[in-house]
């Protein structure tokens, strides 16, 4: 609404068009950073380990703590719950940081990696959502809402490369008209994984994680509910000090 | 030609007269102000006609579907942009209206060589109080029409949409009578309800200046509920969520209206 304009610039195959492109077309999105900035990773003092440079900085890196995000289906919906810590190398820097994220009535997106690109994300993707519902008149579908965080991902890829924008999402969307729910860990890329009732995500470690799942499924922990059981498995994922 | 200016103003006259007589069919829509939100009202449900714009914005129409769905693409994606790359609450109606659609409705009426939108348009946006509910009519020729109060008119919490200016000045006559600002859902579903079988009524027979019988209107408003699907929607003051918008089912309308 910054100026008048003098028709509203649609395509006439307006229909179709998603609201990154939207975005794109009205210049409102910034551009992904191309993959060329490899060697201005060690600039920014980021270490990236896809990169196998010999140097000093390569012994200092060692994979460091991050967060935990645990979702798990249960009678009455899905659940999804974090840490809030936020840090940068080895100082706290917020102890309530927003790392579940509500999409949309129907998806939560949790978050670890770089907040500012997460939550830039999550941006985006509530509003792409908000705006397919109105403008088509019906709800995005599951694969749908996958598919336009696998877009954004891939996007951000070139930032990843450069070692500043790494995001590890994790969105498990509810369908609306189907009778189960999905959760989706999409990888930095924009690969998708499914886990039928359970799934976490820890920027390191996740087989360990998955490891204390097993277990705590296995042992058939009788009269627990659901959420109990998702919180003795959190404390128990502490417990193991990984 | 039509370079000189009294052609020019004739063509404008021929067109006007032209879309008059395309909108002259089109069922009412009454947006009235409760207690907690705003309702929107029509019957016949041959096509929707309320629509979400944003999350407090919301939309009736009648006219072409094409046109319709050419205005309501360009409001959400108005509505959609400013409140991703500054803020929902930067999302305002008087600005979408005034300064987007209303220019360009207006030249899309007045470049004779090129079509016309054959639509009106009701807006409503809802405020944190009752008093700051906004109504806006934008016309086909992008003339605006507010419920805000003038020199010759008090503040009104309700706004009419009609095929024809007799349809509408009646529905807006029985409306100040009528409609008590504050009202509960219930009595503003009725009051719309009544107000859009009056409306209805004078699209049907030109004569009557005058709002018709008490009795009229409700065995008018009786035959048509019986044959005719309820369309209607809210927005919600007091919502937790940011989406104030709700689509009511046909179903949960009668109910409410207990005939």
């Amino acid at each position: 609404m910054d100026k008048l304009p003098a028709a509203f610039g649609q395509n006439f195959s307006g229909a179709s068009e998603d609201f990154l492109a939207l975005l794109r077309r009205k210049g409102l999105l910034s551009p992904a950073a191309t993959p060329k900035g490899f060697a201005s990773a060690e600039n920014f003092g980021v270490v990236d380990p896809t990169v196998r440079a010999p140097g000093p900085r390569e012994q200092s890196w060692r994979p460091t703590e991050a967060t935990t995000i645990l979702a798990f289906k249960f009678s009455g919906g899905v659940l999804v719950a974090g840490d809030r810590r936020a840090t940068a190398g080895n100082t706290v820097v917020y102890d309530r940081a927003d790392k579940v994220l509500e999409v949309d009535r129907h998806s939560i997106m949790a978050i670890a990696g770089v907040p500012a690109t997460a939550w830039e994300m999550a941006r985006v993707l509530e509003h792409s959502f908000q705006y397919f519902r109105r403008t088509q008149l019906q709800e995005m579908s599951v694969d749908g809402k996958v598919r336009a965080l696998s877009k954004l991902l891939r996007d951000n890829f070139g930032f990843v490369m450069q070692g500043v924008g790494i995001v590890v999402p994790l969105l498990p969307p509810a369908p609306v008209r189907r009778q189960y729910a999905a959760f989706s860990i999409t990888k930095t890329i924009g690969a998708k994984n499914r886990s039928r009732n359970w799934t976490k995500m820890k920027r390191s470690q996740s087989h360990c994680v998955r490891w204390i799942l097993r277990q705590n499924r296995t042992q058939q922990q009788a009269g627990l509910t659901a959420p109990g059981k998702f919180f003795r498995s959190l404390k128990s994922f502490r417990a193991t000090g990984s | 030609m039509i370079e000189e200016p009294y052609r020019w103003v004739e063509a404008i006259a021929n067109r006007r007269e032209y879309i008059e007589t395309q909108l002259a069919s089109g069922s009412p829509i009454a947006a009235v102000g409760y207690r907690d939100g705003i309702l929107f009202l029509t019957l016949g449900q041959a096509r929707q006609k309320i629509f979400e714009i944003y999350d407090r914005i919301a939309m009736g129409a009648i006219g072409h579907p094409g046109d319709i769905e050419r205005l309501r693409m360009g409001a959400i994606e108005l509505a959609s942009t400013e409140g991703f790359t500054r803020s929902a609450a930067d999302v305002s109606l008087r600005r979408l209206a005034h300064y987007s659609l209303s220019p360009v409705m207006k030249s899309a009426f007045e470049q004779v060589y090129g079509p016309p939108y054959l639509a009106r348009l009701l807006f409503a946006e809802i405020g944190l109080q009752p008093e700051e509910h906004l109504f806006l009519r934008v016309e086909y020729d992008g003339a605006i029409a507010a419920n805000g109060a003038t020199f010759a008119q008090v503040r009104q919490d309700f706004a009419v949409l009609s095929g024809t200016r007799q349809s509408t000045e009646l529905m807006e006559s029985f409306l100040k009578a009528e409609h008590a600002p504050g009202a509960t859902f219930e009595a503003a579903l009725k009051t719309a309800l009544d107000a859009w079988s009056i409306g209805h009524m004078a699209l049907q027979k030109d004569d009557g200046k005058e709002l018709p019988e008490r009795a009229a209107v409700t065995k008018h408003r009786q035959e048509q509920l019986a044959t005719t699907g309820i369309e209607a929607a809210i927005l919600e003051r007091n919502a937790n969520a940011a989406i104030r918008f709700r689509a009511l089912s046909d179903k949960e309308a009668r109910a409410l209206i207990g005939d």
